[in-house]
């Protein structure tokens, strides 16, 4: 996703490659006898653990037992009101009723969220932090419980490059907050869980289509089987091809440059193919998806309007998982292949000219156990432990004609981390939430020990107070250790960013179907990894810089109606302050405001659904600022008509709002222009 | 192999371990889950003040898919009143206060439901659409959750009063006759 930027200014290289270690033979003595005793072990507690638990759930009220389960903010199920962050989830039923066309849109919804998008990337921001030119390396996206990112730039795909179709997703959760004291690095400001639907919800055959404005066309095909042993299988595969409107830019506006037109240069084309088995707790999965991106903008210096600079972002992820839950044990595992391909292709006139090929090759694999235990009364106790073998982190640039290599750093890493958390239920109605977790990275010998603590309190039976204290870091990752280092050995080595945050939250749910939560939070973050450019030599360089305070108060209320009507509204307000600096963070605004409305029209055959998105203005790079903005989508989608067949037109962006994103160092605009009025239609039918 | 692999590698087949037996266990989770299900549709629904009975009695339609839920079931009070469990076929359901359809059974619900018209008995079932059969409460199962809807109409037939809260609860209420 990048470039390389300021030509000449890197010195011809040889690649750093890592020895593949030697595999000695397994010891397969020591893993029979554990398999033995555990087996012994686990026979026994089994007979014990049926009876008592049909007790405990009649014990259970209605709302507990109707209470969302959430899957990931500890790891195991548990419910919104006892996990220790603050959750936003977003269903199948929104992203259709909204009309979401894509994982950013989706996150956009969510309150503390907000989405810049360069005309390549998204780039997503929390609580008031994403400083332009930073990739999404702050949060964590699990797509049933993998990992989804790359072992290069740690980059986590939210726009077109998102490997699943949103129709797929059955649920979003967002859970605010680090997680580094379960997840480990990645967890910095808040963990994105996906779930993708189950086979059942595509019994037999489904085909969509849908046709959009910029000459913008999608198609889907999702088959469902159960088998009769309880399997399901889902099989989908999506197409996606946008030519992409003609864009102005006015910082090239010279007749030498196509007075400023980027021509068919915005297109868009994606392929995604997806498979799912799950049988008695077992789920294996295969995503594979390619995205192809024209960059209009002309970044890092290319030549303007040239139909040949291009993006590619690959990913292929192969994940078995198995999960169960008894009456007092859970147990998770998890086994994951991933691999990623970047190859840019970015275009120059001025010498040295021609095109600079731009490439990344990452392959990695991770497993991951985890055993819950309620044994102990008053305990939830959860231990785990991971590892991820980057088996590839390949890196090269160079120039095409006549050859120059710019980059060529290849190697491999480990990393694993242990955790425990308990979940201490101290007095009735309170809890107490302790977590503690151990990495260790071997590119830089990394040790970290992040903790987390967190005070929930049922006040009374409709609210709950949450306080809690975390900790969560960021490792460098191989594009910030190595992209530019190899240049500059007199620097200090990087070290990890870190973060502190103090959190309170108040949520209350009435039997009346009204939500209210309410949240005041800081974060102190230091050391942030940011790129400059090195006054010794002039040449780019990644370096801890900066700390950045950030105080904030957020609000949401969610309505749900008898008549289905339903409303989700929040506002947040933050002050991201950049210490080092003196002023606030750039490209942070300062107000947020979201508002979601759905209800149910023509006699319940369709849902009509209104979004609006307020952002407050940011600072740009050059010390301007982009305009606050307010963005209204609306969406009438149906239900089954008749023959399977169901309906759904938006129009996104109804007022046709002029606004902007803030450009980053690599590119000339200090704003870039987002899209206007939109449309879109689509048809989807059920054999 | 150094120490650390060799811990995580245990560690591997321990879960292994787990794993198999837990595939070959019998568990009870939806059963239990729809069993505490029935439970709490129950406390909240008005069964008319002249229906008097010794016993609380839940009926399964067909056959037991309650499991080890319907034998915690059976410790409990509904209304003042202990509860049974049983299974029932055919028109053995005179008695019954609560009748729970599992969808194994291959039933024709809307037989069975306009056989019961008038009789005061809170009808539950997980089978697709139950509601539109004359269910008064189905189940469906929503992403390893529970949720349910509520025929409005069906209820009335039965004489029976759903609370406010329960309708607050369902995902979809319906007085559709």
């Amino acid at each position: 996703m990048h470039f390389f930027f300021r030509l000449g200014l890197f010195p011809r290289q040889g690649g750093a490659v890592t020895p593949k270690p030697v595999v000695p033979p397994l010891s397969l003595q020591a893993a029979f006898r554990t398999f033995m005793i555990v087996s012994l072990f686990a026979q026994g507690a089994r007979l014990t653990m049926a009876a008592e638990s049909a007790d405990e759930l009649l014990d259970l009220s209605f709302e507990q037992l109707m209470n969302v389960e959430i899957s990931a903010a500890s790891r195991f199920l548990q419910k919104i009101s006892e996990a220790p962050s603050a959750v936003s989830v977003v269903t199948a039923a929104d992203i259709k009723a909204y009309g979401y066309r894509g994982l950013a849109e989706i996150l956009r919804g969510i309150r503390g969220l907000y989405v810049s998008y360069d005309r390549n990337y998204s780039y997503l921001g929390v609580r008031g932090f994403n400083k332009p030119g930073d990739y999404n390396t702050r949060v964590l996206l699990l797509v049933d419980g993998h990992r989804v990112y790359d072992d290069i730039y740690d980059q986590v795909p939210l726009g077109s490059d998102f490997p699943l179709d949103v129709d797929l997703i059955e649920q979003v959760e967002y859970i605010s907050g680090p997680g580094s004291s379960i997840y480990g690095s990645g967890a910095f400001l808040g963990v994105i869980n996906v779930r993708t639907r189950d086979a059942g919800k595509f019994s037999h055959v489904e085909i969509k289509g849908e046709a959009a404005s910029a000459g913008t066309y999608r198609g889907r095909a999702s088959a469902g089987h159960e088998f009769a042993n309880g399997g399901e299988l889902l099989l989908s595969a999506s197409i996606m091809d946008s030519a992409g409107r003609d864009l102005y830019f006015p910082e090239f506006d010279m007749p030498a440059t196509s007075n400023g037109i980027a021509r068919d240069l915005d297109q868009d084309r994606y392929y995604t193919l997806f498979g799912k088995y799950s049988w008695s707790g077992w789920e294996l999965e295969l995503t594979h998806a390619e995205r192809t991106k024209g960059i209009p903008t002309a970044s890092y210096d290319q030549t303007f309007n040239d139909p040949r600079s291009e993006t590619v972002d690959g990913r292929t992820v192969l994940g078995a998982r198995y999960a169960r839950t008894w009456t007092s044990y859970d147990v998770l595992a998890r086994l994951a292949y991933m691999n990623y391909r970047y190859d840019g292709l970015y275009t120059y006139d001025s010498p040295p000219a021609g095109a600079n090929v731009d490439w990344a090759r990452g392959e990695w694999w991770d497993a991951e156990i985890q055993f819950g235990s309620r044994a102990f009364s008053n305990h939830h106790l959860i231990i785990g432990a991971d590892f991820h073998n980057n088996t590839r982190q390949d890196q090269v640039s160079y120039l095409a004609d006549p050859y120059e290599s710019y980059v060529d750093d290849r190697r491999t890493s480990k990393r694993y981390g242990v955790f425990a958390q308990d979940e201490i239920a101290i007095l009735p109605g309170w809890l107490l939430n302790a977590g503690l977790r151990y990495d260790h990275y071997d590119a830089n010998n990394q040790d970290i020990v992040n903790p987390r603590l967190a005070l929930i309190g049922q006040l009374r039976e409709t609210t709950s107070v949450k306080l809690i204290y975390g900790t969560a870091f960021r490792n460098p990752n191989a594009y910030e250790f190595y992209y530019y280092n190899p240049a500059f050995p007199h620097l200090p080595k990087l070290q990890p960013e870190r973060i502190s945050t103090y959190e309170a939250i108040v949520e209350e749910r009435r039997p009346d179907g009204m939500r209210l939560a309410a949240s005041v939070f800081h974060y102190d973050i230091s050391d942030v990894i940011t790129l400059i450019t090195n006054p010794v030599d002039d040449g780019l360089q990644f370096v801890n810089t900066g700390d950045v305070s950030t105080n904030g108060v957020e609000f949401e209320v969610e309505q749900l109606w008898e008549s289905g009507m339903r409303l989700r509204t929040s506002v947040s307000w933050q002050s991201a302050y950049d210490r080092a600096a003196g002023h606030r963070l750039v490209g942070s605004p300062e107000w947020l405001a979201q508002l979601n409305f759905s209800m149910p029209v023509l006699r319940d055959l369709a849902t009509a659904a209104i979004d609006v998105r307020y952002m407050d203005s940011r600072s740009t790079l050059a010390g301007d600022a982009v305009e606050d903005h307010t963005i209204v989508n609306l969406t009438l989608s149906t239900g089954r008509l008749a023959h399977g067949l169901e309906v759904s037109a938006s129009v996104y962006n109804l007022f046709d709002e002029e606004y902007f994103d803030p450009g980053s160092e690599e590119h000339i605009q200090d704003m870039i222009r987002q899209d206007g009025r939109g449309l879109r239609v689509s048809l989807s039918y059920r054999f | 192999m150094s120490p650390r692999s060799q811990l995580f590698l245990c560690l591997i087949s321990a879960l292994l371990a787990v794993m198999m037996n837990a595939a070959t266990a019998e568990t009870a989770t939806e059963e239990e889950l729809k069993a505490a299900y029935l439970y709490n549709l129950a406390l909240f629904v008005q069964w008319p003040e002249s229906h008097h009975r010794e016993t609380f009695n839940i009926c399964q339609y067909g056959a037991d898919a309650l499991g080890p839920g319907g034998l915690a079931l059976t410790r409990r009070e509904l209304h003042g009143r202990p509860v049974t469990v049983r299974v029932v076929d055919g028109m053995l359901v005179d008695d019954c206060d609560l009748l729970y359809i599992p969808a194994l059974q291959k039933t024709d619900l809307q037989e069975l439901t306009a056989s019961l018209d008038g009789v005061n008995v809170l009808t539950v079932s997980d089978v697709p659409d139950a509601i539109r059969l004359g269910v008064t409460i189905g189940l469906l199962e929503d992403h390893r959750k529970i949720v349910f809807e509520v025929n409005l109409a069906a209820a009335r037939a039965a004489g029976l009063m759903i609370g406010a809260r329960l309708l607050n609860l369902a995902v979809k209420v319906t007085s559709d006759p």
